[in-house]
Formats: C-alpha cells, structure tokens, sequence
C-alpha cells in the first residue's frame, strides 16, 4: 500500500506544531524515505582529513546503502556504491584502508580506485571478449562536492549544487570548520553504536531541543558542569530554523562544558573565532542538524551521521573534530573530554539511547502510541525571518522547537514531491544582511 | 620493543605458581560481584590511584592492513572509553546522582571471568601481575532488553595490603558497531 500524500501532509502539521507518532514507525513512510529523501538529498560521506592519501577509502552509508568513497590520484574523491554489477555483492569489506583496486570476492570482478571496472576473470573465453567494462563501473553517486573539508554526494543528477542546499547554514557551519585559519581534522577512529528507534527522533534533537537536556542529562551535564546554565530558565542563546530544513541552536558565552585540560588554548582560539567570525556564532556551544542526517555538537568537538537501518532502528557514527595545528596536548584533551561524555559510552549521551529506544519500543508493540500527534508547539509564533545580525528564522533564546518544524516541512516537502523540492520562498540573498 | 600481547604470550610458561593463579581468580570473581551488585563505589576503591581504564575501538580492516595488537594505543584515537580514575569517578557519582535515567531502574547484568591467564611483567619487582582474562557480560534491562557482551579483558594487577588494585584495564569488546543503544555498563 502506497503511503497518500494527503494523509501523510495530515500526520506533518508543522504549521500547527503537530506531528504523528505513525511517520516514526511507518514500514512504506520509511522505503519513501530511503527513495525521495535519501535518494535525492545532499549526504554527509567523509571529512577531507579521513581519507587524506591516494588510494585512501572508507566505507559508509548513504540511506540504506552501502557507499565506498575514495581519494583519487588527483587529489579529487570519487564515491560509489559497494556493489558489484555482476550480482550485487559487496566489493570492499573492510571500513577503511588504502588501497589499488576492489576485487569481489564473488567472482572476482576488479575495480580501481576510481569504481572503473578494470579485470573480469574468463572475459576472453567466458565473455567472448565482448564485455564492454566501461558500462560496467561501480555505480558512482550523482553529484559529489566538497564544503570546507566536508565531503558530500547525492544520488540525484537534479539536486542544486551543495552550496545552494545548505544555503544560510553555511553562515553556522563556519562557525565549527572555519573558525581557525588552519581548519579542522577528525581525529581516528569511529564510535559506532545501534538504536532501536527512528533516525528522525535524534535529527530533529540535535537541530533543536536543548529543552531536553536539563532532565535527560540531569546526572551528567548538570552535575559535571556549570549548574547554573544546566538547570534554571533558557539559557541565553539562540535557535536558527532554515527554510531548507537545517537548524542550529547554541548558547552564548560557553566556550566548553568541562575542564578538559586546554582550557587556556580555548580561550586564545575564542578571540580567534570572534575576530574571523564575529561574536554572534563564535562565542556558543550548541547542537545542529544539517539536514537530513549530519549532527554536531559545536564547542564540543562532536560530529555525527545518523544512519537508517530500517524503520525503527539507526547506527549512530560518531566522530571528534579537533583544530588541525592544536597541539597534541589540547587533541588528546579533547579526545578524552569527549569520550567521557559523548559515544555509546558518554556518560551524557547514555541517556539518550534510552530515551530514543523505548521511544521506539512504544511505538514497534502499540497502536495507540501511533495515533498519538506529539507537540511541537514551542516557540511557535515567536520566531523572526529578520533577524538584525543572523540569516534564517530565529528564535531569540535557546529553548524552542522552531528547527523542529523547519525539519518536518522540509522532510514533508521531499516525501510528496515527485521531482527535486525546490525553494522558492528561500531569500538566497540572505548572505547580504550579515557581515561576513 | 614486545608488546603486551606479546609478553603475555611469552610468559604462559613463565611459572606462576597456582596460589597465585588462584588468588587472581578469586580476586577478579569478587571484583565482579560487587557490579553485578550495584556496589560501584566499591568497585571503584580497587581502581589504583594511577588507573587507566580504556576501551579501544574494534577495527574491521583488511587483513594486510588489519591491526596486529588491537590493544596497543596508537597517537591520540577515540576509543569507546578512557578514564583515569577521576574520570571513572565521574561516572560513578553520575550513578550516585539519583538521576541517571540509562540505569534507573538499573540493568542487571551478570559478569561471567574465565581463560585467566597471568604473567609477571618483565620490569616488575614482583608485586604486579599482567591478567588476561575473558568475559561474557550478559544485560537485561526493564522488561525484555537483552545486551550481550564477550571479549577479553588486559589487566595490570598490582598487589596490596588488602589484596590487589586494578593500574590498567583494557577492554577489547568483541564489537565493531556496538549493538546496544549504550554502554551504561562497566566491564
């Protein structure tokens, strides 16, 4: 049964602030997902500093599938699925490494590091020498493109160049890769975990419920940090919703939550920032969604894809962002601040994954928790599109649920349209009004 | 340089005596019990001032590029974990809080040590042994939530007045992707 269009713009009233439990457990809401949203939608693959050698790959996920992204010879990245054309099994196994080609293990079908098929065993007996490898490639995603080190593809040839589908959250997005002049680099190793829950539920957090943290993170932030920020009214800050379905919410005047040993090169790398930014999105911490998928905890050196396993399950694949020319002191410090607080093992973040799997669990085994329309009513009507200093919508504190709705209007956009959702309503002059 | 795989091997033969074997054994069945207990502070008074307690993460390579010792630190990586003690500390007054929502009501879980297997460190002066042992860490959650754990355990024991303190503990979970929705567990 296919999902109805009308049905489903019923379940997402983001005008309204109400949002049907049903689209988080939905089997057919979920295979549209992977075709309209995944299938089209600029995806989050790798930063730069990932794969930084010829030859360097990994392994990843775009939606439900499997995607092999590689540097190439020219320093360029190439990114395709890991699947052989002959039966579809995977060519490579391992998450990451270096390497000349890709052989299939099935039959032995070879592919360099370009997805060219390069070797087939038997091609002059077998084939007859009438294979034409050139049509036979690994299937290579539409469009690949690069924002400051991050790496990003789409399956769709339509989608809009990626600077035009981030739009004004590149104004936010420089506030955690270009707030240095040396950049940033993901420190090695991946923190990889599973919930049984729906992706949407940890997108739409991390784009803008800082309501949370008071009570779920009680026993962590509230005790190891500032306590005052953690457990009175909203902190002050901001909350930014995009018209394109981003969101970004910080708080002012955090520089870091905890004392983690580089306390003195924060405070220097905060007049950096101010100085290359300006104080309005450099002097926060806070959370963000770029949609659909790629999180982050900015001030926290966390960066994280949410990737779907299915209706009701997702692997989160968390990273640490670190200034490259830091020193190895303040790397490790912040690898250790963030091992202890973030990852399946964070002590803030354990209590997500209970919140975000029983949340699911209601909804695998009940009927009524389907039927049930969450609110998202915070903040409605006390947003602005004309911010003085700040591009997007804006909520002028730190609570609200704004981004939410932003997130839901854009994901219900992609799942009714049959062809790429434009904008129209987008002002893509917003760069005009800040000073960059 | 050999590394700690490597010395443990070596050292299979290297004459622990059986009171020894035993008292280690005994020492890590009772160290366990007080998780399975929910006695973490008191778990937490084995840790030696000096802790290091550290999880890295499990690689799936190809085998010409695949880690030979996954125990080994290599630069500043993410792990799973990595405490000294005042960070362990941490998360076990996040317990005592009152607040920890991930264990409240709290997991059961059911700690299962065998394959003990110990060596005397090359530079030790014979009040420190090297244990490796493995583990089957069994979780059952609220009403159905099942985890299951197994991997193996690298301890550095150092003997005291009382018994032993734990100086270093890598845990080598036999995991890539982590299949629990957290890891609010110890190991």
């Amino acid at each position: 049964m296919a999902v109805d269009m009308n049905d489903l713009a019923t379940k997402v009233d983001w005008e309204r602030g109400e949002i049907s439990a049903d689209i988080f457990i939905d089997e057919e809401v979920y295979r549209l997902e992977l075709d309209r949203l995944f299938g089209r939608a600029w995806l989050f693959l790798a930063h730069d500093s990932m794969i930084p050698k010829p030859g360097d790959f990994l392994n990843t996920y775009m939606g439900g599938d499997p995607v092999l992204v590689a540097r190439q010879r020219d320093g360029g990245v190439k990114a395709y699925l890991n699947a052989c054309r002959h039966r579809g099994m995977k060519v490579c196994r391992a998450e990451d490494g270096n390497t000349k080609h890709f052989m299939c293990t099935y039959h032995g079908w070879t592919y360099d590091i370009a997805g060219n098929l390069v070797n087939v065993p038997n091609e002059n007996d077998a084939y007859h020498g009438e294979l034409d490898k050139a049509e036979f490639g690994l299937k290579q995603v539409a469009q690949i493109d690069t924002y400051k080190g991050l790496i990003f593809a789409t399956f769709d040839p339509d989608a809009p160049p990626l600077l035009e589908y981030l739009g004004d959250s590149v104004y936010y997005i420089d506030a955690w890769v270009d707030h240095v002049p040396g950049g940033v680099e993901v420190l090695p190793g991946v923190v990889k975990w599973t919930i049984h829950g729906n992706w949407k539920i940890a997108a739409e957090q991390f784009a803008g419920d800082g309501y949370h943290v008071n009570v779920t993170h009680m026993s962590s932030l509230a005790q190891i940090s500032n306590t005052e920020l953690y457990t009175g009214p909203s902190p002050p800050g901001f909350q930014f919703s995009s018209r394109l379905g981003h969101g970004y919410s910080g708080i002012y005047n955090q520089p870091s939550r905890f004392e983690d040993g580089a306390a003195d090169y924060r405070t220097e790398r905060m007049q950096t920032a101010i100085d290359r930014l300006g104080p309005e999105r450099a002097n926060t911490v806070g959370n963000f969604t770029v949609f659909p998928n790629l999180s982050g905890l900015p001030g926290q050196s966390n960066l994280r894809v949410w990737h779907p396993k299915g209706p009701n399950a997702f692997q989160i694949w968390s990273w640490t962002l670190v200034d490259k020319d830091a020193p190895d002191e303040v790397k490790r410090a912040q690898m250790l601040s963030s091992a202890l607080t973030e990852g399946a093992a964070g002590t803030v973040e354990v209590d997500d994954g209970e919140n975000w799997d029983l949340m699911g669990q209601l909804l695998q085994d009940g009927h009524q928790t389907r039927l049930l329309k969450w609110n998202y009513k915070m903040g409605l009507g006390h947003e602005t599109d004309d911010h003085d200093k700040l591009p997007g919508r804006i909520n002028d504190m730190y609570f609200g649920e704004g981004p939410q709705r932003a997130f839901y209007r854009r994901w219900l956009e992609f799942m009714t349209s049959e062809k790429w959702p434009h904008c129209d309503d987008f002002d893509d002059d917003w760069s005009k009004k800040v000073n960059r | 340089m050999t590394t700690q795989l490597e010395r443990s091997v070596e050292a299979v033969a290297s004459g622990v005596t059986v009171e020894v074997q035993h008292e280690v054994e005994q020492f890590l069945y009772r160290e366990v019990q007080l998780l399975d207990d929910w006695r973490y502070r008191d778990w937490f008074d084995l840790m030696a001032d000096d802790l290091r307690y550290r999880a890295p993460i499990r690689k799936n390579r190809l085998r010409r590029q695949r880690l030979e010792d996954e125990v080994a630190e290599r630069g500043i990586e993410m792990p799973l974990f990595d405490d000294d003690k005042e960070s362990l500390n941490v998360r076990i007054m996040q317990r005592e809080t009152g607040k920890f929502w991930a264990e409240d009501p709290p997991s059961r879980t059911r700690h299962l040590i065998s394959n003990v297997r110990i060596s005397l460190p090359t530079e030790s002066d014979g009040d420190e042994y090297e244990v490796r042992s493995n583990f089957i860490v069994y979780r059952n959650r609220l009403e159905t939530e099942v985890d299951l754990w197994a991997g193996e355990r690298f301890d550095l024991l150092r003997r005291d007045r009382a018994g032993f303190k734990i100086a270093r503990r890598t845990v080598l979970l036999d995991q890539n992707v982590v299949l629990a929705k957290n890891l609010s567990v110890f190991f």
